[in-house]
């Protein structure tokens, strides 16, 4: 038998084999992708690695464009095969795949299959990809992902393959190539990118234009310089950025004085941002002596440009840096000054200081405000009283909410100190803003004096601290705080000390017997002014609480009734719903009988879903009237379950609630979301028939018809 | 004198990561020579006017003079909801050309945001950017360059480091700030982001595979829309209302809500100037081109403070910040007895700028800029390309890559399709 004969018998019985290996594998992984998790994942593809090329090939076989087929299991095996193989250590397994899905590459026809290997080859590809993937660059249908590709690979040989497309380029690839190149910094491709520079297609000349500038080529330099000086608005733009990228290109070549005199030059720009940009450049560039720029910067008309210099500052740390700033600001206009001081207070060095602290008796008030919102960034002991002091002097509110807002950004343990002993000299506006900064900081500690003046003849300094009493006194001094709600006069004044007293008790746990003090005062306490402790009550809640407010349901004075009922109506807790359900029952009065409802429905919306339907059931037994019945059929709409649907369908005959009834029937059973089912099956389609007879609305008219359909 | 209670570092280090308020009088009442009183009403463009972009309609920092689609459809739509003076663009390049306007709104999806925002600033223009900030960790690093360069306030449209009701927490995220710095809860701490702490991850943004090509509506400039992405067949599933689906310009439930959620906790744990060193993944694998959904992610800092993304809500009683000393839960309760008084005594936090036109008017970073924005879009692009690799990853803060893994690094610049690059 002859040579060759023996050998392809040879090859032929080693590969037979595999390539039934790779069947088998192949056929086993696709059913079983997209892997539920890493171990299994590990596990599938690293049978892949061992079925090899053949499986590869195979795999890439089975690809279909798309439209063509589901190969959507494919695609998980032949990308989950590329991210494997590119973990540390799998060189010899990478090089495999990429090597396969090159073959896998000639012998696809498709384009969009072979554009789908390639996006593989981004993944897994490297040095023996890139000659491939090259010739492909002047293929119309895949010179994009191949130029993509070679983008990520980017081994040292990639910018020749580029280069040397180049030199056959046209059209839309020329594009493709050209930014590549630029982003290669290809220094190679520069004698054949310059005349594209000037090619009466726009997209191509950007595209070289911004190449060139990226690669920093100095003959260059003149184009860029002409397409600053002659392109008109939004060219212009591009033109300038080109430039500067030069120039930044340039000094990173180690070229300083050209970008320094393209810095230079482009700080006079007209377009604030250009120059912004020259500037940040040229300091970057200069290093250490860049400072001085930065401070001539501030002397500039236009704040964006003081803006990006501020914003530079950070470069030059340290205290002369910081005296040069303070300097800068002590000579400059007021506003100027004032983005100094802003720029210095984030700088944090607490050298500049003396700075803020003399700013606060500026004559221009957003310097003593920039002054204001600074010193707490300087924790220092003349922080506080220096900021009261300001407070105090402030002759506007903005400058006294500025002073405020400052003290509570204050790390110092004597500011509730500082400030209630400032309280008795402060001015009233300054004094109010002292007694919220006790409020917010829960200053119990002072208690008594929050308190003395919570009876104060100004009106808003009394309201102050009645507003603060709620979150510095303690329960304790519950009965003085009820004594404020028995006898104050002020409706505004009231609700203060309402609100304290809610506060304070609830301050202890015990919510059975924490409101004993109260039952002392409301015992003395005028009918008239009952109401108040009333509604005390229903926030706090309790049996005893409830049993003290039910009672006076029953009260012979019509006030106390009234403000007993408004009280049970506002309950908070479900253990009022049955003495809500007597007043809906046995008060003569519709109001009481709707206000009260009102009340038991927003309870039942607080309980667990299952439990609602039986309390809706209680209600409409309860309800004497249609309106209350509607407001109960509106509730248990919300309830999407087949008890709630059967207790409304009852009501889809009462001529008074069947279309209240019908729309419920349908928000009960029909689906909140798409990918809910909603009620399916019993009597729910007969229910629907019927509610459908009754809703006039359109949108639910729809609905409803979907639902019974299924 | 100077106080020694807390520590330079600790003081320099807030003053650092904070941007203070500070209020303006306008120059013209305060007078002063050679300053010409500036125009005082802003203008602004929105970019991307069909989901999410039809909101910034009627955002108040400046007056609209243009909105931009390449849907015409969402185009004519977004003309009839302004006033007749606002002009309509197909190209993004032409509302940039145009100097009249401070500020440009970008609402388009989010493999547009990076290259967007950086021209945007190489224009000159101010810049107010959906969320994600950017698809990848690579345009995010350009973008903060172009930003500074130019000296540009870039903010980005998620707000809960500063202000609303954060989410399951039931209160802003003030009160949880000041909870960390007091030290009450220890450190390093535990943060858990879940249905269970009551932040939901939307993973019903999960692409489609086996997509079959349709013809490209009339009104759609497809190749336009696409744009730095690679091309697939047009299918509208990949576009508009359900591109999050798509790995090419978002990441799912994660790409939608990750910064929203991830922004806070980066705040409130003092890491606007870091990002982990560990990243962890539990997930199904994930398809090339559609994005699924994942069961948890874990991040660990340098200091060992962690996040934890839980995408299967299993512990009803996880804690949402977790430390040595203490646990906060849902609706802000806790473990340590009579904190909220605690709390109460301490500092608030320093405050921060949170009027966007303040913060162009006087040049001040706004409180979400482009660089602490950066920060919090890694953590989701970090937990992307976590899940996308189905893998554990080691990534360095300083340089921003990843250490020995040439395959995550591969997915930190993404090549563009041509001519776009940043």
């Amino acid at each position: 038998m002859k040579k060759h004969h023996v050998l392809m018998m040879l090859t032929a019985a080693l590969l037979i084999p595999a390539l039934a290996v790779a069947q088998t594998t192949v056929a086993d992984l696709l059913s079983k992708l997209p892997a539920q998790n890493a171990a299994d994942f590990d596990a599938m593809m690293a049978d892949l690695v061992k079925a090899g090329p053949p499986a590869i090939l195979e795999l890439s076989a089975k690809m279909l464009p798309p439209g063509a087929g589901d190969t959507t299991q494919v695609e998980f095996a032949l990308n989950g095969l590329a991210k494997y193989v590119m973990r540390p250590g799998a060189e010899n397994e990478r090089k495999m795949m990429a090597e396969a899905l090159l073959q896998a590459l000639q012998t696809a026809s498709d384009k969009e299959v072979k554009a789908f290997l390639i996006r593989q080859l981004q993944i897994a590809g490297r040095e023996e990809a890139v000659m491939p993937l090259g010739a492909l660059l002047t293929d119309e249908a895949l010179y994009e992902p191949a130029a993509q590709a070679l983008l990520a690979i980017r081994t040292p040989e990639v910018p020749a393959v580029f280069a040397a497309a180049l030199k056959t380029a046209q059209g839309k690839n020329q594009i493709a190539i050209i930014k590549a190149l630029g982003e290669l910094r290809c220094i190679a491709a520069v004698q054949d990118i310059l005349p594209l520079a000037k090619s009466s297609d726009a997209a191509i000349r950007d595209a070289a234009a911004l190449a060139l500038a990226d690669i920093a080529a100095p003959e260059a330099a003149p184009l860029l310089v002409e397409a600053m000086q002659t392109s008109p608005g939004y060219d212009r733009l591009r033109a300038a950025s080109n430039y500067l990228l030069y120039a930044r290109r340039r000094a990173e070549a180690g070229d300083k004085a050209v970008c320094e005199t393209i810095c230079r030059e482009l700080l006079k720009a007209a377009e604030v941002h250009i120059a912004s940009a020259a500037l940040r450049q040229l300091v970057t560039l200069l290093g250490e002596e860049g400072f001085p720029e930065v401070l001539a910067a501030m002397d500039s008309p236009d704040s964006e440009l003081r803006g990006a210099a501020l914003r530079l500052a950070s470069a030059f740390p340290g205290e002369a840096a910081t005296r040069q700033w303070m300097e800068k600001a002590a000579k400059a206009d007021p506003i100027v000054r004032v983005e100094i001081m802003n720029m210095l207070a984030l700088r944090g060095d607490f050298l500049a200081y003396t700075l803020f602290i003399n700013a606060l008796a500026s004559a221009d008030k957003p310097v003593r405000l920039a002054a204001v919102q600074a010193l707490p960034r300087f924790n220092a002991a003349e922080t506080v009283p220096s900021l009261i002091k300001a407070l105090n002097a402030a002759a506007e509110e903005d400058e006294r909410a500025a002073a405020k807002a400052a003290l509570v950004c204050c790390h110092d343990e004597q500011l509730t100190t500082l400030a209630a002993n400032a309280l008795s000299t402060a001015a009233p506006p300054a004094r109010i803003a002292l007694l919220e900064i006790l409020s917010a900081r829960r200053a119990d500690t002072f208690a008594d004096v929050v308190f003395s003046w919570a009876s104060d003849s100004d009106p808003a300094v009394r309201l102050a601290a009645l507003n603060a009493l709620g979150n510095v006194e303690s329960p304790d001094h519950l009965p003085r705080l009820a004594e404020i709600v028995r006898t104050v006069q002020n409706e505004e004044d009231l609700t203060a000390a309402r609100q304290a007293v809610v506060a304070v008790t609830k301050q202890n746990a015990d919510i059975e017997n924490r409101v004993d003090p109260l039952f002392v005062t409301l015992a003395q306490t005028a009918d008239e002014r009952k109401a108040a402790f009333y509604q005390v009550l229903s926030e706090l809640g309790g049996g005893k609480a409830l049993q003290c407010v039910v009672a006076a349901t029953a009260n012979g004075a019509a006030n106390v009734r009234d403000a007993a009922i408004h009280a049970l109506a506002a309950w908070k807790e479900p253990g009022a719903a049955p003495e809500l359900l007597n007043v809906v029952r046995n008060a003569p009065e519709p109001e009481y009988q709707s206000l009260a409802m009102d009340g038991y429905v927003r309870l039942m919306k607080t309980i667990p879903a299952a439990e609602q339907t039986g309390w809706a059931k209680n209600a409409l037994d309860a309800a004497r009237r249609p309106e209350e019945k509607k407001a109960v059929i509106g509730a248990v709409a919300d309830v999407h379950a087949l008890e709630a649907l059967h207790l409304i369908a009852a009501y889809l005959d009462d001529e008074a609630l069947k279309e209240d009834a019908a729309l419920a029937a349908a928000k009960i059973a029909c689906p909140q979301k798409e990918e809910e089912a909603g009620l399916i099956g019993g009597d729910v389609k007969s229910i629907l028939q019927k509610a459908l007879m009754l809703v006039h609305d359109e949108s639910w008219r729809k609905k409803i018809e979907a639902q019974i359909a299924k | 004198m100077q106080k020694t209670r807390f520590s330079r570092r600790t003081f320099i280090k807030q003053a650092a990561s904070a941007a203070a308020v500070f209020t303006i009088v306008p120059r013209h009442v305060l007078g002063g020579k050679a300053y010409a009183a500036p125009s005082e009403q802003l203008t602004r463009a929105v970019i991307g006017v069909g989901g999410m972009g039809t909101g910034h309609l009627g955002y108040t920092d400046g007056k609209l003079l243009a909105v931009c689609d390449v849907d015409q459809g969402h185009l004519d739509k977004a003309l009839t909801a302004v006033e007749k003076d606002v002009k309509g663009y197909r190209d993004f390049r032409e509302v940039l050309a145009r100097p009249d306007i401070d500020i440009v709104h970008i609402a388009t999806p989010p493999h547009w945001h990076g290259l967007i925002s950086i021209a945007a600033a190489e224009a000159g223009k101010d810049i107010w950017c959906e969320k994600p900030m950017t698809r990848t960790i690579g345009e995010g690093n350009k973008v903060v360059e172009a930003v500074r360069r130019n000296g540009r306030i870039f903010r980005l449209n998620t707000w809960f480091r500063f202000n609303d009701n954060f989410y399951g927490m039931g209160t802003t995220v003030a009160p949880l700030k000041k909870l960390v710095d007091s030290g009450m809860l220890g450190w390093p701490l535990k943060v858990t982001v879940g249905e269970t702490t009551g932040f939901g991850w939307k993973f019903y943004w999960c692409g489609k595979t086996n997509l079959e090509p349709q013809p490209v509506p009339p009104e759609l400039d497809y190749d336009f829309w696409l744009g730095p992405a690679p091309y697939k067949p047009y299918h509208p599933h990949r576009v508009h209302a359900t591109f999050r689906g798509y790995w090419d310009y978002d990441g799912g439930g994660l790409g939608d809500m990750g910064q929203h959620y991830l922004d806070p906790v980066q705040y409130l744990l003092g890491k606007d100037a870091t990002s982990p060193v560990e990243i962890e993944v539990d997930a199904p694998q994930q398809h090339p081109d559609a994005a699924s959904s994942w069961r948890r992610i874990r991040m660990k800092y340098a200091d060992g403070c962690e996040i934890i993304l839980d995408g299967e809500g299993k512990d009803p009683n996880a804690a949402y910040l977790e430390g040595p000393d203490g646990k906060l839960f849902r609706g802000f309760a806790s473990d340590i007895p009579n904190f909220e008084k605690k709390l109460a005594a301490l500092p608030d936090p320093f405050p921060q700028e949170t009027d966007f036109v303040h913060a162009v008017k006087t040049r001040t970073p706004f409180a979400l800029n482009e660089a602490n924005g950066h920060r919090s879009c890694t953590l989701v692009n970090l937990g992307v390309i976590a899940v996308r690799l189905g893998r554990s990853l080691r990534f360095d803060p300083e340089t921003q890559r990843f250490i020995d893994d040439e395959e995550a690094n591969r997915l930190i610049d993404q090549p563009m399709r041509a001519p776009w690059r940043v």
